[in-house]
């Protein structure tokens, strides 16, 4: 994984006066699955559609296996898009739609008939050849999509929320399927989704983009357990965002003052003394007891909320200032705490990231 | 959903009665009045109410001067396409314009083309006898150019001047099913096209006229069937034998020719071809059309 496929170098876009993408550097390499990962308006899909070449950006470049593609329209690029809502041609056949493509590239007829076939067998459609788009279901012109798009060979695959018609069952299957297409084609995979969860199952690696701006691109583990902002905390899984500031800085820690109590974390870079920034914990990083836990600073608050989630016990804490803290433990745990108890609370500070507010 | 009034059986025949009266009085009654007139035998003051079919035999075999009737039939058919043609050729370049590439003043130019329907047919046909005619715009503009040194009088009183007049007159006819069909094409299809490697006219061919076909179907079975049963324009514009159509016949035998019973089976045999016509294109437009909105119509 080291060769690069797409990338962007200081890509903006404007539309007016919105500054839709800012900035924009990116290296997708070859091969891996790369998830655009931001809310809706962030910007993603806008990034998409000008490594497509439907949008041109305002300034920047756009290189595609090392090529400037700036003048190239979407018809010369090297590479195919599955779209929102499929996009399949209403008047042809599945075999028509996905051998459109190669049709327009001027392939051989056999060939197309050849690699059509491929094409249908790799998404399990053989059996819907000669239907049209209207009279199959949702996840199958999906898989046609995306037949229809790999059929061509495409350097990267562009796919825009390509389940987000889907419902949810379906979807989490889709994503699976997503996945080891891509493995066994070896394809270079851009998606783009505003699913954080699906962007944490199927992806090698994750962008996660805010207001234009692209926060943190790492894995999928790394973007879940050390988010380098406080938006990427925040709208990556469920977090618990403590206000504090630095009191004292060391070679190895930093220690927070948080509600009044001193907590130690693993050095934050860049972190004075002095400073102001939230902490973030995940709720299985979160532990409760009715005791003051020895040696340990606690924050002490009243459960509020305790429910039964399936696997989980997922409890809501009040603190004395009102922020309302989740804690998350195993089923197994049950009969420990009551609502309305006051309860202590404390973290792994391992599993707890300190981010500049 | 939830079933409203109007579906419950009590709501629906009060709503259907009204146009079932109307359309029963005027059009059913009408046409079997028509149906019946045409196997009667004229006389010289009223019909003679004896079964005949000597009506049709007429229409279609030779008369003493050679000429045989229903040879309008087939020259009307022939100029009603050749205006169908030129209508398409017109409208669709125009609908595919102010769909994809117009963005300022779409609603403005499709307005003017279809305002013209406000206007009296009578006044629109007129205004091609002052543009045509031998001392029109036309030959003035020509005079002026000095392309000729005296007025042509060819333009006017021809079949020229009639496909003028009913193509002018039934060209928003065809741009209104035409622009709605290109207007309901989802624009992603014509990215989709574009991503799989289609230059413009590939995706022009493949996408877009595939999908707008049914539009055009349409708007030409409008053209079509309209200018068929047209017998303004040839009697305003056109010349005094070689531009007259079939319903200029049928005019002439309810009205100098005072024979009902001749123009009722003329007017049978037209209808029989329209509606069998109108079976045709009507089944082709449900064949070809693909999109899902296209297809609720059915």
């Amino acid at each position: 994984m080291s060769e690069i496929t797409i990338q962007l170098e200081g890509v903006n876009k404007f539309y007016g006066e919105n500054h839709i993408v800012k900035d924009l550097h990116l290296d997708v390499f070859k091969g891996e699955f790369l998830t655009l990962l931001g809310p809706s308006g962030c910007g993603k899909t806008t990034t998409l559609r000008m490594i497509a070449g439907f949008e041109q950006p305002s300034s920047g470049k756009i290189l595609l296996a090392g090529e400037d593609v700036a003048a190239l329209p979407p018809n010369k690029r090297d590479v195919n898009t599955v779209f929102q809502n499929y996009a399949l041609f209403p008047h042809m056949t599945v075999r028509e739609n996905i051998g459109y493509g190669l049709r327009m590239k001027k392939t051989p007829r056999d060939e197309i008939a050849r690699r059509v076939q491929d094409a249908l067998r790799m998404v399990q459609m053989e059996a819907y050849a000669d239907r049209k788009p209207r009279q199959m279901s949702g996840g199958q012109q999906q898989r046609v999509a995306v037949a229809r798009a790999i059929v061509n060979n495409p350097t990267v695959l562009l796919l825009d929320e390509p389940l987000g018609a889907l419902d949810l069952k379906l979807r989490k299957q889709m994503q699976f399927e997503l996945k080891h297409l891509q493995q066994k084609l070896g394809i270079t995979f851009l998606y783009v989704t505003h699913d954080q969860e699906e962007a944490l199952t199927m992806s090698d690696r994750v962008a996660v983009i805010h207001n234009g701006r692209l926060e943190q691109i790492d894995t999928p583990a790394a973007i879940y357990n050390r988010p380098k902002t406080r938006f990427v905390a925040d709208f990556i899984g469920e977090t618990n965002l403590f206000k504090g500031k630095v009191v004292g800085t060391s070679a190895h820690e930093v220690s927070v003052a948080i509600e009044g109590a001193i907590f130690r974390f693993a050095h934050a870079e860049g972190q004075h003394s002095g400073a102001e920034v939230y902490v973030s914990v995940r709720p299985e990083a979160m532990s409760m007891t009715r005791e003051r836990p020895e040696g340990e600073a606690g924050l002490v608050g009243r459960v509020t909320e305790h429910v039964f989630v399936g696997s989980v016990y997922k409890t809501i804490v009040t603190l004395p200032t009102g922020l309302e803290v989740v804690v998350v433990q195993p089923a197994a745990s049950d009969g420990l705490i009551q609502q309305g108890e006051e309860v202590y609370l404390t973290w792994d500070s391992a599993r707890s990231v300190v981010l500049a507010s | 959903m939830k079933k409203t009034a109007v579906h419950k059986k009590g709501m629906l025949l009060p709503l259907l009665l009204p146009p079932a009266i109307w359309l029963f009085l005027f059009l059913f009654l009408p046409y079997l009045n028509l149906f019946s007139y045409s196997f009667w035998k004229p006389g010289p003051f009223d019909v003679v109410k004896e079964f005949t079919l000597h009506n049709y035999a007429k229409f279609f075999t030779a008369t003493s001067s050679g000429s045989v009737p229903y040879h309008v039939l087939i020259d009307t058919v022939e100029l009603a396409l050749v205006v169908t043609v030129f209508t398409v050729i017109l409208s669709f370049p125009l609908a595919y314009y102010l769909n994809f590439k117009v963005t300022r003043f779409k609603q403005t130019i499709y307005m003017l083309v279809i305002i013209p329907l406000w206007v009296s047919y009578i006044v629109r046909a007129y205004s091609w006898k002052i543009i045509l005619g031998t001392n029109g715009i036309l030959n003035s503009a020509f005079i002026w150019l000095g392309v000729t040194d005296h007025p042509l009088d060819i333009f006017l009183y021809s079949k020229v001047s009639v496909i003028i007049g009913m193509v002018h007159i039934y060209t928003p006819f065809v741009l209104m099913p035409i622009y709605t069909a290109l207007e309901q094409i989802p624009r992603n299809l014509l990215e989709a096209s574009k991503d799989l490697g289609a230059g413009r006219f590939q995706s022009f061919l493949h996408v877009v006229v595939p999908l707008a076909l049914p539009g055009v179907i349409a708007g030409a079975t409008f053209a079509f069937v309209l200018s068929m049963g047209d017998f303004l324009a040839p009697s305003l514009l056109g010349g005094p034998d070689s531009s007259t159509m079939i319903a200029n016949i049928v005019q002439q035998q309810f009205g100098t020719s005072n024979n009902w019973p001749y123009g009722s089976a003329i007017g049978i045999v037209i209808l029989v071809l329209v509606l069998a016509i109108l079976e045709l294109t009507g089944r082709a437009e449900k064949r070809f059309s693909a999109l899902d909105t296209v297809a609720m119509r059915k």
